[in-house]
């Protein structure tokens, strides 16, 4: 059996705020295979992104073990942190989060410079990224020259330009008018049909069903895990 | 009146803006304000007499050697009887008179004037009267008229000093007026009258010229006049004038001309250093504008047009910059005081200096326009809202547009332009004060004093008595303990000046160019004292005496210049009179600056005293290192050979060549604080924009973080972004100081306006400022927390 992509093992996170604690996260064990398409879904304040944030090395937790690829994340410095994120993860935020001043090709290509790759190689990556997301022809293009929906696409070819190992997605589609978030859902649901993992939090179980597996979050707590089953939806 | 409760409301909301924003207008206003108060004080107010329009100076000229000097009496005379310009010419000249009968005898530096002074300038005295005409009269000269200070100082400001008999130079005087503090004149003015013999000599300089034109008359037309009698006068005397003409000179401009570039320097420098401040102020304004967005909004979701809300935002800057002015009026008030407790002596009119309300208009003028003109470009920006946009995304203080970016890139980019120029100014005057003050002066003044003596002319009338004095005071300064050399001089390098024609044996000399050289009567021990090294031959000895053949010592320059190819040691020299008697020159010593630091050393003739006695008498004492209780043993040595003969103070020779510098060193002082304030307000300004930008750029730095950025691209692109507004403001600046520190050449000594190195010097100050600057604000972005940040957007 191959080793899971992601693995969580008892893992805790609380936030301390004036002498209160919060347990956002309380013995979370999860663990993601390679290829697999997994949402995360639960009540606003269960602690999705708190997950997320974890799986994404944005945060660290409180207590329990990570490992990705194998390779347990814990007590790494900020810069070999920056370094996993740049080169084994793909962000996609729910406000698209590209940088206003910035063309749409520079956006995805942002990765790619913090990353060293040569000009030409990145130019390469760029071009097929907007390919696939089917954004070339506004590489020119400022964000707020874009719709809603073009933004996101945009946010998804800078989180694929990088061939990362998993995609955490944090609900892509919040921000989107519902034909423009099934669009999104659309180009998530191909690119997981040409071998990327795929990590989504999402609110909305209509978008959930998209996964194989969806893991219910209730006060930090994973409460359930539900199997798609495709063939009958 | 709405508006302005709201104002003050608004300002006490935010102590720290407040605070901050009206120490920078009090710094830049207060700083302006004083420096105004000088240029006004000194450059622009008219002088304090009736139509000083009308008063002129006027100098005899014989150019090159000769550009501006005091005038003969006799030629004064005859300008008095030919000239039609004026309604009246006045003369004056300097005299010292000892002050006896009351304790220790009191050196007054005092005038003689002629009678219609006073009434030429249409000044008259506070107490008592004027002088008669008929006082001008030989033997009628028994009256005085006190200034303000010797008033007060020696006669306790006694109202009935009027009529009292006091006694100069053992002469009974009565006075007869006192003059009012604002007059500016000397300790105490006796009337003078000119004898016959005086009428006749034209070849003697030594008044100063005052005139009051006729109404109607212009400088021009009295200057065409004056020539054409200076025409006339040479002819009639060839051998006292030929080659002389007569300088005409506005009496304001005769007073302050000198300074004027100084003035005006500082003024644009601390002008420039307001701009600096109010740039700072309006960054603050954009930055609290943004964070206001909502309420304006709001304002204008109810209601308010934007002409309204830009009203109202004005009143606030203007409220804001009036308390500025205020609090600045304050600081200009002590600005002024500290001002001219370090000004140079000599700064003409500065004891009419003060914050009037002249000043107070300018203050008010400055805030006003500095609420205005800095105030109305964050108003409109901040009532630039977009409604839906700011209603809908009220927490995330978004709204900030790239326009108000620019603006604020923009101020920075000028304050860091000007803070260059004021550095490059600064650094200008610094490297010309240096190389000055490194010049030998060609006296060692280390460990060297001087003291002042006059002696009444009726007491030693005759040379045999004013050698007498020299010759014993010299033998009894000596003996004072720690005294190694003493020296005595008619004339000191730094202090006064001598220039005479002279006559090269030999050689005859076309008439009216006749050669001339700083003269100097010096006591056997003056070189000593002096620390003038002696080049060859040898120095005066006590066998020089009035019996003895007469010698000469001439100085390097002099040798260089009038015997260029040939040894001057034994050639024979002969001062103003080719019939008199000639002196053999038996030595050649170093060059002396006569002048000040700055000026060439001019060829220089020294006689011996004792064949050459003077009543103005300056003594010289080199001490090992330091005398304590000199000035006392100086007075008790002088008493003990004249009780009655007061002297100077006893001053250290540092402080004359200290002195000689004193205006240079006041200009690049105030330079130096103007260009540190600018220093100190642009870098604040670049730590405020890129502390702002970091702010408002943290959700993209978390962005980039959560890509993979590392900590070193986040500092390199916030620096980066400084960086950039540094580069341009730099290169700005350096364009404008080659552009604007040419008006400095005046003030500059040993380099150049556009001195590279001194350039190289401010760019790099400015930029490691502004770098640190910077990087304090991207160390703040690297540790920006992806996750917080991402939250937060």
């Amino acid at each position: 059996m191959s080793q899971p992509l992601l693995k969580l093992d008892n893992v805790t996170k609380v936030f301390l705020t004036d002498e209160v604690e919060t347990h956002a996260l309380s013995g979370i064990h999860l663990e993601i295979k390679k290829g697999e398409y997994v949402a995360i879904a639960g009540p606003s304040g269960c602690g999705k992104s708190t997950l997320l944030s974890i799986l994404g090395l944005l945060d660290t937790p409180t207590d329990g073990t990570y490992l990705l690829n194998e390779r347990l994340v814990q007590g790494l410095t900020p810069a070999e942190r920056a370094r996993i994120r740049n080169r084994e993860i793909g962000f996609i935020f729910q406000s698209f989060n590209l940088i206003g001043d910035l063309s749409v090709y520079e956006n995805v290509e942002l990765p790619l410079t913090y990353r060293g790759l040569p000009a030409a190689d990145r130019r390469a990556r760029v071009e097929e990224a907007l390919e696939k997301v089917g954004m070339a022809h506004r590489a020119k293009h400022v964000p707020s020259q874009l719709s809603g929906g073009q933004q996101q696409r945009v946010a998804v070819a800078r989180a694929l330009a990088g061939a990362p190992a998993v995609l955490l997605a944090d609900e892509p589609t919040g921000n989107l008018d519902s034909k423009n978030g099934d669009a999104v859902m659309e180009l998530l649901q191909s690119l997981h049909r040409t071998g990327s993992t795929i990590l989504m939090v999402t609110h909305d179980t209509r978008f959930a069903r998209h996964a194989d597996r969806t893991v219910h979050l209730f006060d930090g707590r994973v409460v359930e895990e539900s199997v798609e089953n495709k063939d009958m939806t | 009146m709405n508006d302005i409760r709201f104002a003050f409301r608004q300002l006490a909301k935010s102590p720290g803006f407040t605070v901050v924003a009206l120490l920078t207008l009090a710094i830049g206003i207060g700083a302006c304000t004083a420096i105004f108060t000088v240029v006004n004080g000194v450059l622009l107010r008219p002088l304090d007499f009736p139509e000083p329009s009308r008063l002129v100076r006027l100098y005899e000229s014989r150019p090159p050697e000769f550009p501006q000097f005091s005038c003969s009496v006799g030629n004064f005379s005859d300008w008095q009887k030919q000239s039609t310009s004026f309604s009246s010419l006045a003369a004056t000249y300097y005299s010292a008179f000892s002050l006896t009968g009351s304790g220790d005898p009191v050196r007054l530096n005092g005038q003689r004037v002629t009678t219609n002074y006073l009434s030429t300038l249409g000044a008259r005295p506070a107490l008592g009267r004027d002088f008669l005409p008929a006082e001008g009269a030989e033997g009628r000269g028994d009256v005085a008229i006190l200034g303000e200070g010797l008033w007060s100082e020696q006669f306790g400001r006694r109202a009935d000093i009027i009529g009292q008999v006091i006694h100069l130079d053992g002469n009974p005087v009565t006075i007869v007026g006192v003059m009012p503090w604002e007059f500016h004149g000397p300790a105490i003015m006796l009337p003078t009258a000119f004898t016959a013999d005086n009428l006749a000599n034209h070849g003697s300089h030594f008044m100063q010229v005052t005139g009051r034109l006729k109404p109607a008359v212009s400088v021009a037309q009295a200057r065409a006049e004056l020539a054409a009698i200076a025409g006339r006068l040479e002819k009639l005397y060839p051998v006292s004038n030929l080659r002389w003409t007569v300088l005409v000179k506005p009496m304001l401009e005769d007073m302050v001309g000198n300074v004027r570039p100084q003035l005006l320097a500082l003024f644009a420098a601390v002008g420039f250093l307001l701009f600096i401040g109010c740039a700072n102020v309006a960054n603050l304004l954009l930055v609290r504008a943004a964070g206001r967005s909502r309420e304006m909004a709001v304002r204008a979701a109810v209601g308010a047009s934007r002409t309204r809300i830009v009203r109202q935002l004005l009143v606030e800057n203007i409220v804001l910059a009036i308390m500025g002015g205020i609090l600045g009026t304050v600081a200009a008030y002590w600005g002024l005081h500290l001002l001219l407790a370090l000004s140079p002596y000599g700064v003409p009119r500065a004891r009419e200096l003060s914050v009037d309300r002249a000043a107070l208009a300018f203050s008010f003028g400055v805030a006003l326009l500095t609420g205005i003109g800095f105030g109305l470009a964050p108003a409109f920006q901040a009532a630039r809202v977009d409604l839906n946009t700011v209603l809908k995304d009220a927490g995330r203080g978004s709204g900030e547009g790239r326009h108000r970016h620019r603006l604020r890139n923009t101020l920075v980019v000028a304050e860091l332009t000007i803070a260059v120029i004021l550095l490059v100014g600064a650094g200008l005057l610094m490297r010309s004060f240096i190389r000055l003050v490194r010049i030998n002066p060609g006296f060692n003044a280390e460990s060297a004093f001087m003291v002042n003596v006059t002696l009444p002319d009726k007491k030693y009338a005759k040379d045999e008595q004013a050698a007498g004095f020299a010759g014993q005071a010299t033998e009894k300064l000596a003996q004072i303990p720690g005294v190694t050399f003493v020296g005595a001089t008619q004339s000191m390098p730094f202090y006064d000046d001598y220039v005479l024609t002279f006559f090269k044996e030999g050689e005859k000399a076309e008439p009216g160019r006749e050669p001339s050289a700083n003269y100097y009567c010096v006591s056997p021990g003056y070189f000593k004292a002096m620390g003038i090294p002696l080049l060859k031959g040898r120095e005066f000895t006590a066998s020089d005496s009035s019996t003895a053949p007469r010698v000469a010592v001439v100085s390097a320059a002099m040798a260089r210049r009038f015997y260029p190819n040939e040894d001057p040691i034994g050639k024979r020299i002969n001062v103003t009179n080719p019939q008199g008697t000639w002196s053999e020159i038996v030595g050649v010593v170093g060059d002396v600056k006569q002048y000040g630091l700055n000026s060439e050393a001019p060829a220089a003739n020294y006689e011996p005293l004792q064949q050459h006695p003077f009543q103005f008498l300056t003594f010289v004492l080199r001490t090992s290192g330091g005398a304590p209780g000199l000035s006392a043993a100086v007075r008790s040595a002088i008493s003990s050979i004249d009780p009655d003969q007061p002297i100077d103070a006893v001053k250290p020779l540092t402080e004359l060549v200290r002195d000689s510098v004193s205006r240079e060193r006041f200009g690049m002082n105030l330079f130096l604080v103007f260009s540190g304030a600018a220093l100190l307000l642009a870098t604040i300004g670049i730590y405020g924009v890129m502390a702002y930008s970091v702010s408002q750029r943290t959700g993209e730095i978390g962005v980039r973080m959560a890509l993979g950025a590392q900590p070193r691209d986040v500092l390199l692109m916030i620096v980066g972004q400084g960086a950039f507004l540094i580069a341009i403001g730099i290169g700005a600046g350096l364009v404008g100081s080659l552009i604007l520190t040419r008006f400095m050449a005046s003030m500059l000594y040993g380099v150049g306006a556009a001195d590279p190195l001194t350039l190289a010097g401010a760019a790099l100050t400015l930029a490691l400022a502004a770098f640190a600057a910077c990087l304090l604000s991207a160390r703040r972005a690297t540790l920006v927390q992806p996750m917080v940040a991402l939250r937060g957007n």
